[in-house]
């Protein structure tokens, strides 16, 4: 009764831990920036107008965010919501340089910014490999920065890197949305350490 | 009901079971850089020039923003450029010192012969380039090198040039002139470099 018993918890285990084949569904990451610390960017009294221009996709394969592969075999597919990442992370950029004290104009407004940001993704991509007993998440992030400001017309360029990995014992979206979301959020971050507001004008901060 | 485990064979896979979850629970990791940065002054810097102001900026279009990723690689055009239509006299570069941006004695003689040599073409535009040399981080270097072409570019006004069609950028330490590493090349690669586009 005892073998019978450790053999039937053993293989109800190993179903756990494998999984199940992928039946290439379309898995939806809700993305959302988590800035950290309290610290603003800027003096809270005059902070500049910024405006998020457009994203480019300048990705290899820009169709979804990548996919699961599955140890039975089979894939589930990873995209944004809208399935547009160009302006995910647009929006990103937005809520974060906003929760950093920054006065981000919304979409459409006829005010005029003192800083115009645009970007291009060169990479974005997000991998979740099933493997015996765990489930190995990867992703990777390459943004092209660029930003006019108005006043001068100077420009700042910045190509802002990101990799992030995570094994989990059970996969669940969630897991990988978190991954993705730290590392957006420390790439915006090192664009806002790497950078100052002068005279409502943004410039590279001078170490 | 009480579980008992007395063959080894069960114990061994209880312990691979085990095992395998906790080797399969390891950290996240999450790893970010700035892989380069560049920063292309506007036609009218703020700071200064004050007898400078109401200048027209000149065409800004974006030729002249350079990413580090193809730093080089894109420079050599094609097809041979036709004969050049300047005059034989060229201008002459300006040095700096270490981690300086103030202009030398010893450069205000050139600055004074590039002066003279571009009052004789008032239509002609300028790119003041600054470069710096290797010591220091990338965004250091852009920011001191944008320092030196204003200064440059604030000693030509000095000297009577108009500015109108003065336009400053800055390649920090990305486009060496000479890529060994010794005082006399880093001195070479401290430089502003006039151009007429």
């Amino acid at each position: 009764m005892t073998h019978v018993l450790i053999r039937l918890i053993g293989g109800m285990g190993l179903v756990t831990l494998v999984g199940c084949a992928g039946t290439g569904e379309v898995i939806p990451l809700r993305l959302h920036v988590v800035p950290t610390g309290t610290e603003k960017a800027v003096e809270p009294a005059e902070p500049p107008k910024v405006a998020i221009g457009e994203f480019e996709d300048g990705r290899s394969v820009q169709t979804g965010l990548g996919v699961r592969t599955h140890l039975w075999g089979g894939v589930s597919y990873f995209d944004v919501p809208g399935g547009k990442p160009t302006e995910t992370v647009a929006h990103l950029l937005a809520d974060y340089l906003a929760a950093k004290g920054l006065n981000v104009l919304k979409q459409g407004s006829t005010e005029r910014a003192d800083i115009v940001l645009t970007g291009k993704i060169l990479e974005l991509f997000v991998h979740a490999k099933s493997r015996v007993g765990f489930t190995e998440m990867t992703t990777k992030t390459k943004l092209a920065i660029h930003t006019k400001n108005s006043s001068d017309e100077s420009i700042v360029r910045m190509t802002l890197n990101g990799a992030g990995s995570e094994h989990v014992f059970w996969f669940d979206p969630e897991d990988l949305e978190e991954v993705v979301n730290e590392v957006l959020t420390d790439s915006f971050g090192k664009l806002v350490q790497d950078t100052t507001v002068v005279n409502r004008m943004l410039r590279l901060k001078t170490p | 009901m009480s579980l008992q485990i007395r063959r080894p064979c069960d114990i061994l896979v209880l312990s691979l079971i085990v095992l395998t979850i906790v080797s399969g629970c390891s950290g996240r990791r999450i790893t970010t850089a700035v892989e380069d940065q560049a920063f292309r002054a506007g036609p009218s810097p703020a700071p200064v020039d004050e007898a400078a102001k109401v200048v027209p900026p000149i065409r800004v279009e974006e030729p002249e923003v350079r990413v580090a990723e193809q730093p080089v690689a894109s420079v050599p055009p094609a097809i041979p450029a036709p004969p050049p239509a300047e005059p034989p006299a060229e201008l002459s570069d300006v040095y700096f010192d270490f981690d300086r941006y103030a202009i030398r004695a010893d450069a205000r003689s050139a600055l004074k012969r590039n002066a003279d040599l571009l009052k004789t073409q008032p239509n002609q535009a300028l790119v003041i380039e600054g470069y710096c040399d290797e010591r220091g981080t990338s965004a250091y270097n852009l920011v001191l090198g944008e320092r030196r072409a204003q200064a440059a570019k604030r000693s030509l006004q000095d000297l009577g040039l108009t500015l109108s069609q003065i336009q400053i950028t800055s390649y920090g330490k990305e486009r060496p002139f000479c890529t060994e590493h010794s005082e006399a090349c880093w001195q070479s690669n401290r430089r502003t470099h006039f151009r007429q586009p």
